[in-house]
């Protein structure tokens, strides 16, 4: 069909035909753009006749674009177009001179003999010479035919509806999901379409972001709502394209036609009726959908605390290289906060993609108690606080009395292949040094799906996601109270013996552990990560004690290598603090007797844990898991036949399904994508026409709009109704046999002695006629004073 | 020039007695009264402005500008059998019959040269015994003006040779049913018989 459609009713001036594109377009357009019309007055004279030039009217019948003879046209016609009726009409009659008739036996074909054939009806003009016909209904189809054998003579009468019959009974198959928001006429094309209808001169109207789904259903009914709720009617229109022309109070229009008393027929007169039963009291209802830019993170934040008699315990004595000293009683026991659970998720449209627990409670924090001093090869004591007061293994602390701290912070971040799901910059510290030694998940889920997981339909093989929404894996990070573990001697070269005292000026906790601090690790640190409650403590300040670090990262990914929707392998790596101890060869010795080429503790990738998933057929599968050590040798393997389904569902992100072919325009496209899916809220408004209500007995509706987007549409739609509840109707034979004229238009029509000179919404047009005589225009309309 | 028939108009009108359905009605027993009416397809329409519009039906490009049909009325004494049997049997037969009464019909056109148009009634030559192109002539006038080159007629067919508004005088055979045929004897050996032919037309 034509993508630029345009109809110039009636021009006056050449301005009226100029048009202009703007930018870029006016290439596209270059030499696709043509345009031509016909202006002639004399149609317009033969139309609306205003002196005594006959206009020589008449009626052509086509079908299958063969015009009927006029010879065979022997009965009378009609054809009615109206904004209340889906279909259009019409009907012919034909005088039957043998059983064949003019179109054939409907005894042939059991049913009119115009088949599946179009029926095209068309009113005629004679000017100069030729013929002007005006399409009344293009495409159309006979419904029935009736053949009348009777002292009247024989007569076939057949009736049809346009073009719409051929397709407003199909039912279609068609869902957008919440926040689609395609233009309704878009909608009301994609469901024509569905229909194998392809003639439509749709105006767009307002965004619909509610759900359709119209699954093997009547799609014509889902189309009129729409369009209703708009202030359009749905119907074919005279050259056969869907159309949704405007109904109801105009706003804004220019007329089309303005009458005079000498255009209206004196034998039918023009009739205006006002009721006086209408409506002054309409309360709509309906369900507003939400939208969310970006479908952006939704935070939750749950807090568990307990309170309970306690006091912070404090220790007996405080430790210096000289000696100890008692310390005094700590406070007495009290109602306080005893511990406290903070656990936080974020969700993307009710998916989780982060969590966060965080666990309060009091501790105190250990740190270094005894220095080796070579000097005196003997443990000299460091300052701490403590509960013994001997050289004993007791654990020194840094603080007299337990501090509220932060204890433990689990973070888990869930991956999809879709856009927005990579981690912040400032949370990627150990992946640049911390990989695994197999390759694979772990460095490339930070920043970009593994190059590994293209071949399985994940991401675009460039490292960025496809937005296909299928869950790619994810990471927990584990942070807890720890002290790293270093060596408290070391020799020159691996076949030189360790010293038998360890070196000077080595430190180790009260239980013996070496202290490990030197080596890069990852405190917890309230300004970068996230704020600290509060007067709560995260570890010893400083880089000689314990502290709150990262003890363990866990990624975990999942692979569809059959494309499936089926998981068929899960890896998860595991990162922690590790010193190898299994070499020779050592240069480090630490405080329980081990050697290791590790001067102190590193964190690093430890094991990888494969879990595959064998299909053997629909009802079952494999599961197997093994567990690769930290030189990739396969240390154990757990096998489990016989299981149940076809293996595990691959995760999906539960986001609308946006194939982007509904969409003409990126903007259209971000707009759907940003919208919430299924959250909505109901609407009410309620509209007093109280003016009317000083002349009209109060006449209320209540009812349900499904398709309104908000309250401010509500109020439109409720302005309407008792706009045409108190429109007056108003019905007039032309003088002339008007083809022109059609449901929509505006009119402007003045008929002084009954008062009316008024806008007029075209609301039904019909012509008749029959053989040898008057072919007629009658017209109805609204009158909207309200 | 002047010629025979009624008033010796030049255009030869009851010249012959009339021919009904291949008949010649005799002299004798022929029609004793005929009388003809048409009625106008041009349609008036009032308005509400007290004014009026008018409009025709539209039958085509090549039809004349107003298409009447005529219905004759036709009384005859009884005196010749074969007349009578003549009228009875077109009456009988439930079909339209050939009539020429032997007078001209009038039709109008705005033609273009070249063109061609349609006679509501084919012209009478070749069909009714002793009419001809040169018994009957077409008499032609263009824009009021008589120009009897402006068209040529043959069988129904008129083509244009000027252009403008063509009348058309022409003996025609009307296409008639026979209706309400009344026969009466109003006194002994004095019967009488009359009808209504009205026309039916074929483009």
């Amino acid at each position: 069909m034509a993508d630029l459609y345009c109809k110039v009713a009636e021009v006056t001036s050449d301005a009226e035909l100029l048009a202009e594109v703007f930018g870029v377009e006016a290439a596209k357009l270059d030499s696709e753009l043509d345009a031509e019309f016909t202006s002639d007055a004399a149609a317009e004279a033969a139309a609306r006749p205003r002196d005594l030039t006959p206009s020589v009217v008449g009626f052509e019948l086509r079908v299958d674009g063969v015009a009927l003879d006029l010879a065979d046209c022997t009965g009378g016609w009609s054809v009615s177009r109206s904004l209340d009726q889906r279909l259009q009409t019409w009907q012919v009659e034909f005088v039957l001179n043998d059983e064949d008739g003019p179109l054939g036996n409907p005894f042939d074909v059991l049913g009119p003999p115009t088949c599946l054939k179009t029926v095209d009806l068309y009113g005629v003009y004679l000017i100069s010479g030729a013929t002007v016909a005006v399409p009344l209904i293009v495409g159309g189809i006979a419904d029935m035919t009736t053949r009348t054998g009777s002292l009247g003579g024989y007569i076939e009468s057949m009736s049809g509806v346009d073009r719409g019959g051929r397709h407003d009974r199909k039912v279609v198959t068609l869902v957008l999901q919440p926040g689609h928001g395609l233009p309704r006429g878009r909608v009301v094309r994609e469901l024509a379409k569905e229909a194998g209808e392809t003639q439509y001169l749709l105006d767009d109207g307002r965004l619909c972001t509610k759900e359709v789904q119209v699954v093997d259903g009547d799609w014509t009914s889902v189309a009129a709502e729409l369009m209703d709720t708009e202030g359009r009617a749905l119907l074919w229109n005279r050259d056969g394209y869907l159309t949704n022309p405007k109904r109801g109070r105009p706003v804004g229009e220019t007329s089309t036609w303005e009458l005079t008393e000498a255009d209206f027929d004196a034998s039918s007169g023009v009739s205006v009726s006002h009721m006086a039963d209408i409506l002054t009291d309409v309360t709509l209802t309906g369900w507003q959908q939400i939208a969310r830019d970006g479908c952006d993170r939704e935070e939750k934040t749950t807090e568990t605390e307990v309170r309970t008699i306690y006091a912070p315990y404090r220790q007996g004595y405080t430790q210096t290289i000289g000696g100890y000293a008692a310390t005094s009683p700590g406070e007495a026991a009290k109602l306080r906060r005893y511990s406290l659970v903070v656990q936080e998720s974020e969700s993307i449209c009710n998916t989780v993609v982060f969590e966060r627990t965080r666990r309060f409670g009091w501790r105190n924090w250990e740190v270094l108690r005894y220095q080796w001093d070579g000097t005196d090869d003997e443990w000299d004591k460091l300052t701490c606080y403590t509960d013994e007061n001997s050289d004993g293994s007791a654990p020194g602390y840094s603080y007299l009395d337990e501090r509220w701290s932060l204890l433990e912070r689990v973070d888990t971040r869930y991956y999809y292949d879709r856009s927005g799901f990579r981690l912040d910059s400032n949370r990627n510290i150990y992946t640049e040094t911390s990989t695994s030694s197999l390759g694979g998940v772990a460095p490339g889920l930070w920043n970009a799906p593994p190059i590994d997981w293209v071949a399985y339909g994940r991401g675009d093989g460039g490292g960025n996601v496809t937005d296909n929404n299928f869950y790619l894996g994810r990471i927990i990070e584990t942070w807890q109270p720890y002290r790293i573990e270093g060596h408290i001697k070391e020799r020159g070269q691996a076949s030189d013996p360790f010293p038998d005292e360890p070196d000077n000026g080595s430190s180790v906790y009260g239980d013996g552990r070496a202290d490990g601090s030197g080596v890069t690790a990852w405190f917890f640190q309230p300004g970068a990560w996230a704020a600290l409650e509060e007067g709560a403590v995260s570890g010893v300040s400083g880089s000689t004690g314990e502290g709150l670090m990262l003890v363990g990262v866990d990624v975990q990914a999942s692979y569809d290598e059959l494309d499936g929707g089926w998981v068929t392998r899960d890896v998860t790596d595991r990162f922690r603090w590790f010193r190898d101890r299994t070499e020779t060869g050592l240069f480090f010795y630490a405080s329980d007797g081990t050697a290791s080429n590790y001067e102190n503790e590193q964190f690093e990738w430890v094991t990888r844990e494969t879990t595959t998933y064998t299909p053997l057929d629909e009802a079952t599968h494999v599961k197997q898991v093994s567990t690769a050590n930290s030189v990739g040798a396969v240390a154990n393997v757990v096998t489990e036949t016989g299981l149940e389904g076809y293996g595990p569902a691959l995760p999906r992100l539960d986001l609308e399904e946006l194939s982007g072919d509904g969409y003409e325009t990126g903007e259209q496209d971000e707009f759907a994508r940003s919208a919430a899916r299924k959250s909505t809220k109901q609407i009410k408004v309620q509209v007093i026409a109280t003016g009317l209500e000083t002349c009209h007995t109060k006449g209320v509706l209540k009812t349900e709009m499904p398709w309104a987007e908000d309250e401010d549409e509500l109020v439109e739609i409720a302005e309407r109704m008792i706009a045409d509840s108190a429109a007056a109707t108003i019905s007039a034979t032309l003088a002339g046999c008007n083809y022109f004229v059609e449901p929509g238009q505006l009119h402007r029509w003045k008929f002084r002695p009954i008062g009316l000179d008024h806008d007029i919404r075209i609301t039904s047009v019909t012509w008749s006629g029959s053989v040898g005589g008057r072919a007629t225009c009658t017209v109805e309309g609204k009158v909207y004073g309200w | 020039m002047p010629s025979g028939g009624y008033l010796y108009w030049t255009q030869n009108w009851f010249d012959q007695q009339p021919w009904l359905d291949g008949r010649q009605l005799s002299a004798v027993g022929g029609p004793s009264q005929i009388s003809w009416a048409s009625a106008s397809g041009l349609i008036i329409v009032p308005t509400c402005a007290g004014t009026h519009v008018l409009q025709r039906p539209y039958y085509g490009t090549d039809a004349p500008s107003d298409r009447r049909r005529l219905a004759f009325q036709l009384s005859m004494l009884c005196d010749d059998y074969d007349d009578y049997r003549a009228l009875a049997r077109a009456a009988a037969k439930g079909s339209a019959i050939n009539w020429w009464p032997g007078v001209y019909a009038t039709e109008v056109f705005t033609i273009a040269a070249g063109s061609t148009y349609k006679l509501a009634r084919p012209v009478a030559w070749g069909t009714i015994t002793g009419v001809t192109s040169t018994t009957h002539p077409l008499d032609l006038y263009l824009d009021g003006v008589q120009d009897l080159t402006a068209a040529t007629v043959g069988g129904q067919t008129v083509t244009a040779v000027g252009a403008g508004v063509l009348e058309i005088h022409y003996s025609p055979v009307f296409k008639v049913v026979v209706l309400d045929l009344a026969q009466e004897v109003t006194e002994p050996n004095l019967m009488h018989v009359s009808c209504t032919l009205e026309e039916v037309l074929t483009v």
